[in-house]
């Protein structure tokens, strides 16, 4: 999360994608972890298995900073 | 749109999930705590109790005792034999007792030697506790559990008619 948190500062300083695309991103993330926790949710639903730990692994699970990271990298390269 | 609102947005819609993890967990341990304890062999021994509202304290009541599988504790039995629901019905006492972990899984260590016994101790200590606190028929103390839990209330007998497995 630390580096998805310098990621995001990077990307909005730097500008490679448009305000309406970064929040679209984040919101798409978002979305995805939470349909990821509903699904491991109704698969794992055991009173053992604590819902914290489940959303946990949905958030590790789906990519954030590397995904992020990716249009700076690709900006990087373009200016070389 | 300013860039530092944009930002904020973004941090903040990334941090919806994030944050209901702490709120999910504070869940998660105020629910499942149980609702009495006791000290037995020096340890703080805890049980969840349900005394349903039908029973009548003039008259002797039964008493069921349901014991977690390994790895579980109280409210996890409970919502799982849903005694409850029965105890409600029926007008009696339910108490789900909870094992202790120390060097492993927590679970009910009844064979000889195990523990030095404490795991019996605690129980018996919890049927004296309970009889001094409500008007408990002592040939109608039941015992059954899940698994590990099912164990325990098989390997445990009590001498004089105490509880039977169910």
């Amino acid at each position: 999360m630390l580096a998805a948190g310098w990621v995001a500062g990077r990307l909005v300083r730097e500008r490679p994608l448009t305000d309406r695309t970064l929040i679209m991103g984040a919101a798409c993330w978002t979305i995805a972890v939470l349909a990821l926790f509903g699904l491991l949710a109704w698969l794992a639903d055991a009173p053992h298995i604590p819902r914290y730990l489940i959303m946990l692994v949905a958030i590790l699970s789906v990519p954030l900073a590397r995904l992020s990271a990716a249009p700076l990298a690709i900006a990087q390269n373009r200016h070389r | 749109m300013t860039r530092t609102t944009v930002f904020r947005m973004v941090l903040a819609i990334v941090a919806l999930p994030v944050a209901s993890v702490p709120f999910q967990a504070a869940h998660f341990y105020g629910y499942n705590r149980d609702n009495g304890s006791i000290v037995s062999s020096g340890l703080e021994r805890t049980y969840l109790l349900h005394a349903s509202a039908r029973h009548d304290p003039a008259k002797p009541t039964p008493l069921v005792m349901s014991f977690h599988g390994a790895g579980l504790w109280g409210v996890a039995q409970r919502d799982m034999s849903r005694w409850d629901e029965v105890a409600d019905d029926e007008g009696f006492i339910v108490v789900y007792p909870s094992a202790v972990g120390g060097r492993g899984v927590r679970a009910w260590r009844v064979e000889p030697g195990e523990r030095d016994g404490r795991d019996n101790r605690f129980i018996t200590e919890l049927i004296d506790t309970l009889r001094a606190k409500y008007n408990i028929d002592p040939m109608r103390i039941y015992a059954n559990g899940l698994s590990n839990g099912g164990g325990m209330s098989f390997g445990h007998t009590w001498p004089g008619g105490g509880p039977h497995p169910a």
